[in-house]
């Protein structure tokens, strides 16, 4: 029998489809934790913390879109994660995203969400543990994996798309990747250094470029470049 | 502490910042990068010199040590500006906004083109004879080997001499470009003379201004421009905006009909139309139908093949910038307005760059746009993003007109049939009225005959259309649900692998015992869902259903639901129904009707999914079905709570590949459409009805 190390920690699970509730239940007792499948769930984010409190929970496991099959809740799995990473609690992802979701609703929170398990190809009992582990280890102690650590990093906007309410900005960095794009909400820059965004313009933010896949890079702390550099720049660049 | 003194400082001397030679070819080579560029800004100088003709030879330029001969009529450059302004490399005298002493914008800027240019060979003669000194010539050499000797640029000495200009000769300006240190190539020649000869537009009637390439390929190029097919184009756009930011467009058609008209608020696809923030301009586009078969119908005064010849030359839109062109834009390849990707969308109403040409031509007085420093395309500011935005509204606009037309004209055309049939019946019955009694008899019976076999005839084609809709309400249905089926899939995929952590170890499965016997429960629920959904497709598909017979309209919406239950259920949808008294009947292939309410419910579905996903929950789901008999017709309503339509113009939803969701096809509507008008019915929605969310009412003609 593999070692369970979960060693009796209450594991709050949010998932909208009662099978699948029961599913996450079963493997979160095979780490050794004690499940907790949450239905109903906390009426809104701010009701939460209390929940999460009351219920003596020590890690959280998530299913993105909580409302897919009705009214289970009316917040994102994301945030609700975000929103027990500010209380001190750590949690997961489970979920079968898509790449909308990962441009867009999954990267607004992604900075506090310490991991993220695609189902069903990822999800067994051996990386559920790891993760939960994690995402205790980063929360709790502050001990971030390679992959989650920011660094400062320099990006050029490719464009901006809109996508519905919201505009995506398209940007490569080179740090990370030479040939492919990544999307992250404009919502994430600051109001005023929002002007900047535009194509061809450089943009520089804290980004965990050690992540290996595109949905798990995190981009938060926008700055713009130093004019004066720039000006330098173009002068010896001649371009603009 | 003491301060220790300090020592006084030597006086300072006086330095100045000097450039390396090496800047030189850094500015001169990589900002220019091609030939044709570099003698393109010495054409865009001779403009600015206010210029009508400017003529450049090539002499012995396809062997090393050939040389390139500008000549133009300009007002020339006296000593003083030759000193302030040709011989300051990256310091235009021109502002943005200044214009030349005949009214011109300026378009040169900078001097690093010229300088690009004057470095394709090892040497430079210019000459040039200032309007305002009759009789005087100045001349500049330029050896660039000096510049090898030396450290910085300031080090070589340039002469400016004076002399008495040849007898016969007028003002203008001379620069020969000796001793090029590489052949060039016939591919390098063919697009210098196509650059020239595209510099102006070389469609416009007002032509102040010509550039001349002395080359058999510019002749060739010329001759193939005045061609000029734009008469034999299919649609003519026309888009401008007014100093205001006000934009106005219509269509036009190759004789110059107007067929469509738009101001304003048609055009702009944004909230509150905004108005566009950027100089007056106007985008014209010719788009032409290359098709051999319309073609050879159309009467056409030349050859397809002509034609294509013309276009793969000229094709694209360009933009002209006060006048001259601005590259890379409508280069070959180079699609900026993204017309191509647009036409794979939707490829009868779209033009690409490969059918069509087009210009769009700014004067920009203030000098608003910016070019880049290496001259290939303007600084994307915001005034180039609303340039981009007007040229996209603008093709929108078109595209929304002719994709209404064609509806206009597919309505049309249905109801003609339909008048002529009923026409042709009555002049036969009239006909037949007018025969002797006994042959009257007989012709009826054969004309009853011909009806029931052409009747036989309708109703196998009415079969195969239906097969069509029916296959695309599969396909939508497929679209919409493709993830509800990946669900149990999921399921069932992280079941089995939590099945063999159990069965993998004794003591394990001994304490999971419970847990293993309720994941194999688990899996046979998820099987079942997926043989439900499986379920839906081929009982949409039975061939039964394509045959046309007297149906229980409320018989067949029971059925309908029953049918897309597994669908409701998962999406945790209740649907009401609230039915007219008695049991009216309509005339249709049950597979009809089912297509209309499939789609309808793929509509409210997907409407409450794409509403939960942006996180808003509204409460439990509901979808409501009223019947009402109104004279010999019964009006079906549909309504759900969904967030309603948004983003679309409620005429818009009829049109295939529109739609509001991600995931939606935006074809469910239009078959609806299409059915509803096949069993001779008509459709209307609300964006909001008395629930919230959209509303579609459906009437249909009863058959007692």
């Amino acid at each position: 029998m593999p070692t369970p190390t979960l060693s009796n920690r209450r594991v709050a699970i949010f998932e909208d489809d009662q099978m699948n509730r029961e599913r996450l239940s079963g493997l979160v007792k095979l780490c050794g934790g004690v499940a907790v499948p949450v239905d109903p769930p906390a009426p809104n984010l701010n009701r939460l913390k209390a929940y999460l409190a009351n219920q003596r929970i020590n890690l959280v496991i998530c299913d993105h879109h909580l409302s897919q099959r009705g009214d289970y809740a009316p917040y994102f799995g994301a945030q609700a994660i975000a929103e027990s990473y500010r209380h001190g609690i750590g949690g997961i992802l489970v979920t079968a995203y898509e790449r909308d979701d990962a441009e867009l609703s999954l990267r607004l929170y992604r900075r506090q969400i310490p991991a993220l398990i695609r189902s069903p190809g990822d999800l067994d009992r051996a990386n559920l543990q790891t993760a939960l582990l994690q995402a205790e280890n980063e929360v709790q102690k502050h001990q971030l994996t390679r992959e989650r650590v920011p660094h400062r990093t320099i990006m050029t906007v490719q464009r901006v798309d809109v996508r519905g309410n919201f505009k995506i900005v398209k940007v490569m960095m080179s740090q990370w990747s030479s040939s492919q794009e990544v999307g992250f909400p404009l919502d994430l820059i600051p109001v005023k250094l929002r002007s900047a965004a535009k194509s061809g313009s450089l943009l520089i933010a804290q980004v965990n470029i050690e992540a290996a896949r595109s949905e798990d890079l995190f981009f938060d702390g926008f700055e713009l470049p130093d004019t004066n550099v720039l000006q330098k720049a173009k002068a010896i660049l001649g371009r603009p | 502490m003491p301060k220790t003194p300090t020592k006084p400082s030597p006086s300072p001397t006086s330095e100045r910042l000097r450039f390396s030679t090496a800047i030189l070819r850094l500015l001169g080579e990589e900002l220019s990068p091609s030939p044709d560029q570099g003698i393109l800004e010495l054409i865009k100088n001779s403009y600015d010199a206010d210029a009508t003709r400017c003529t450049v030879e090539l002499k012995g330029v396809h062997i090393k040590g050939g040389a390139i001969r500008l000549v133009d009529n300009g007002i020339g450059m006296t000593a003083k500006e030759i000193r302030n302004g040709w011989l300051i490399v990256g310091d235009s005298i021109k502002s943005r906004s200044e214009t030349s002493p005949s009214g011109r914008l300026m378009v040169g800027s900078k001097g690093l083109g010229r300088l690009g240019a004057l470095r394709l060979g090892r040497k430079v003669d210019m000459i040039t004879r200032p309007k305002s000194e009759p009789g005087i010539q100045y001349r500049v050499e330029i050896d660039w080997s000096a510049f090898d000797h030396v450290k910085v640029v300031e080090d070589v000495e340039l002469a400016v001499e004076r002399e008495k200009a040849p007898m016969g000769t007028s003002h203008g300006t001379e620069i020969l470009i000796s001793q090029l240190p590489t052949p060039w190539r016939e591919s390098d020649i063919k697009r210098l003379a196509r650059a020239i000869l595209l510099l102006r537009d070389p469609f416009a009637k007002d032509q102040t201004f010509q550039a001349t390439l002395k080359a058999e390929e510019f002749a060739e190029l010329e001759q193939l421009a005045h061609e000029g097919y734009f008469t034999e184009c299919e649609f003519h756009l026309i888009a401008k905006l007014d100093d205001e930011g006000r934009a106005s467009a219509e269509v036009r058609a190759a004789g110059g009909k107007r067929l469509f008209a738009a101001k304003h608020a048609d055009i702009s696809n944004e909230k509150d139309n905004p108005i566009y923030k950027m100089p007056p301009l106007t985008f014209e586009l010719w788009e032409f139908k290359l098709s051999g078969e319309w073609f050879a119908a159309s009467m056409k005064q030349t050859t397809l093949a002509a034609l294509k010849k013309w276009l793969d030359q000229f094709g694209g839109v360009r933009l002209y910038h006060r006048g001259v062109r601005v590259l890379p834009y409508g280069e070959p390849k180079n699609d900026w307005l993204d017309m191509n990707l647009r036409r794979s969308q939707h490829q009868e109403l779209r033009p690409s760059t490969n059918n069509s040409l087009g210009c769009v031509r700014i004067e920009d007085p203030v000098g608003v746009f910016q070019q880049k420093t290496d001259r290939l395309g303007f600084v994307e500011s915001s005034a180039f993003d609303e340039l981009r935005r007007f040229t996209d509204e603008a093709l929108d606009w078109m595209a929304r007109e002719r994709r209404k037309e064609r509806e206009r004209k597919k309505k049309a055309a249905t109801e003609q049939v339909h008048h002529e049939k009923k026409a042709a019946e009555q002049q036969m019955e009239a006909a037949i009225g007018k025969l002797l009694p006994a042959q009257r008899k007989e012709v009826a019976a054969a004309v009853k005959k011909m009806k029931s076999v052409h009747a036989v005839e309708v109703e196998l084609k009415d079969e195969t259309a239906q097969l069509y809709f029916t296959l695309g309400t599969v396909g939508t249905t497929a679209a919409a649900f493709a993830h509800q089926t990946k669900v149990p899939i999921r399921g069932i995929m992280t079941d089995a692998k939590t099945l063999e952590e159990y069965l993998g170890d004794p003591q394990t499965l001994a304490l999971f015992r419970e847990e293993s016997s309720r994941a194999v429960k688990r899996i046979h629920l998820e099987a079942g869902a997926i043989y439900s959904f499986s379920n839906v497709t081929l009982r949409l598909l039975e061939h039964e259903k394509r045959r046309s017979t007297r149906h229980p309209i409320h018989q067949l919406l029971d059925e309908t639901i029953e049918l897309l239950k597994p669908y409701l259920e998962a999406r945790e949808t209740t649907v009401e129904r609230d039915y007219a008294d008695g049991e009216p009947r309509v005339w249709c292939p049950r597979a009809a009707f089912e297509a209309i309410f499939t789609n309808l419910f793929t509509n409210s579905l997907q409407a409450f999914e794409a509403r939960a996903k942006t996180g808003v929950v509204a409460g439990p789901r509901r979808i409501h079905i009223q019947t009402r008999i109104a004279g010999d017709t019964v009006r079906i309503r549909l309504q759900d709570n969904g967030p309603g339509i948004e983003r679309l113009a409620i005429e818009e939803i009829w049109l295939p590949g529109k739609t509001t969701t991600e995931k939606g096809t935006g074809l469910g509507l239009t078959i609806v459409k299409d059915v509803v008008e096949e069993l001779r019915g008509h459709v209307e929605a609300e964006a909001h009805g008395e629930l919230g969310g959209a509303s579609f009412t459906i009437t249909l003609p009863l058959k007692t």
